[in-house]
């Protein structure tokens, strides 16, 4: 995908603007690699509102590498498997740390995967965050809860997501990274990107 | 006269006048399972631990219709093939807040669904040691059962037949031997088939059965639960009746005095 030149004119603009978002593009339909013939018949599903970046650092004012727009796609679809994103906003985020900062893309949009691919529960933005530095901060984390993906918000404790599940009044029991979580300790356990959830209860058995 | 009141079944501390413990699995839903306890008479239910559906909870719950109020659960360690799943399983099931009760099996061939006899040793020391009241499916083997007891196990539970089989009580003697030298209660698990064969196993001094199959897989599971409660209660009355020894030849019942000449 070819970003053009005004898209290149807007980061100089907005890279002049230190610590500032600022929106540089927005665009209509943008699928960053060719994909098999195969998926581009199947139909496609929505996978919801998603967010991702890419960043490069800078150096007393030499950049060290451009952040590239289409890396930052990438990385919004990639944990839903989508191949399609459609109403692509783009913006120029520029963190900066004295004789130090960075420079991202932060791309918004809604991603579409093929039908039967892993789903997304939330219909907002999960964030990838590569190379991204402290002043980014994602507005949400994506977590695995018994193997399926799922977003939460930042700081989304363990009962904020068993709540959400509608498992509150259920007699269930929670791990994370393999450790039991106690009942008590639902609200102070805060979820952080990554996480692997057990979520279990009874069944009948003998 | 011994009677269920007199003759109570004492597990882990508590008393319960049923002496079988049936298995919630296989049937066709929550209010059959139900019906099927209450026909049983059973105090102890075993369950199973898997993973909540996220996608879709569902909105009934096997609790909801077997409420911990009314019965003992005994969660299980079915589908585990290594001491560490069992171990991981019960400390889940303990926090999901039924007691520390836990029906530990370690699985060690998929087939005949026989116990890894090792890795449940393993197993039952950590758990033990954790708090847990073990209550080990095994093999029907004196040596494994007497380990199983000096390490702190709450019961023993030997097999009479491969999970599912219905074959019944395959080897007696071997029971018979786990029995005399149990100083923990000694539950059948595994291998019923029919009534007759709860009724044998509480004839042996088996101080409980615990079944699943041969109740939710009959024809008619409320009626084979029924015939089940029937019949533990008739081998228990009759093990502590203290039956006649057998012998090859017969014995007149009719007194031989008086005969008309």
């Amino acid at each position: 995908m070819k970003t053009g030149v005004r898209l290149g004119l807007a980061t100089v603009i907005a890279a002049l603007v230190p610590g500032c978002s600022v929106p540089v593009a927005s665009l209509g339909i943008a699928m960053p690699r060719p994909v098999s013939a195969d998926l581009a018949a199947s139909p496609l599903i929505s996978r919801g509102w998603r967010e991702g970046t890419s960043c490069r650092f800078w150096l007393v004012g030499v950049p060290f590498g451009l952040p590239q727009v289409d890396e930052a796609i990438g990385n919004a679809m990639a944990p839903v498997q989508g191949i399609l994103m459609r109403e692509v906003t783009v913006d120029s985020v520029h963190p900066v740390y004295g004789l130090f900062g960075w420079h991202c893309y932060r791309v918004r949009g809604e991603v579409l995967a093929p039908q039967g691919s892993i789903q997304a529960v939330r219909a907002d933005g999960a964030p990838i965050v590569s190379r991204c530095p402290d002043g980014y901060r994602p507005t949400s984390v994506q977590v695995m809860v018994n193997d399926e993906p799922r977003v939460v918000d930042a700081g989304a404790t363990v009962a904020d997501l068993v709540a959400a599940l509608g498992l509150g009044p259920r007699r269930i029991a929670v791990e994370v990274n393999r450790a039991v979580v106690p009942r008590a300790d639902y609200g102070a356990t805060a979820l952080r990107d990554g996480d692997a959830v057990e979520i279990i209860h009874f069944v009948g058995g003998g | 006269m011994p009677d269920e009141l007199s003759d109570p079944f004492v597990l882990a501390g508590r008393e319960y006048r049923s002496r079988l413990i049936i298995g919630t699995g296989k049937y066709p839903s929550f209010a059959d399972t139900r019906r099927a306890a209450e026909a049983s008479g059973a105090e102890i239910i075993t369950v199973a631990v898997r993973r909540v559906n996220i996608t879709d909870p569902g909105k009934e719950n096997l609790l909801d219709h077997l409420p911990p109020a009314r019965f003992t659960i005994l969660p299980n360690t079915a589908g585990c093939y290594t001491a560490e799943d069992a171990i991981r399983t019960c400390r889940l099931a303990r926090e999901a807040g039924v007691g520390t009760l836990v029906k530990l099996e370690v699985i060690g061939d998929e087939k005949t669904l026989f116990p890894d006899v090792a890795a449940t040793i393993e197993a039952a020391k950590v758990l033990v040691k954790e708090g847990f009241q073990v209550l080990p499916y095994i093999t029907d083997d004196p040596v494994a059962c007497k380990r199983l007891e000096e390490i702190g196990c709450a019961a023993v539970m030997p097999l009479a037949a491969p999970i599912g089989s219905g074959l019944g009580i395959r080897n007696p003697f071997n029971l018979r031997i786990i029995i005399e030298h149990a100083r923990v209660p000694v539950i059948v698990d595994a291998g019923v088939g029919t009534a007759s064969h709860a009724a044998e196993a509480l004839e042996l001094g088996c101080d409980a059965v615990l079944m699943n199959t041969a109740i939710a897989g009959a024809k008619d599971a409320m009626l084979m639960a029924e015939a089940m409660r029937l019949a533990v209660d008739a081998g228990r009355k009759a093990y502590l009746a203290g039956r006649i020894p057998a012998k090859l030849y017969a014995t007149a019942s009719s007194p031989l005095d008086g005969l008309i000449r």
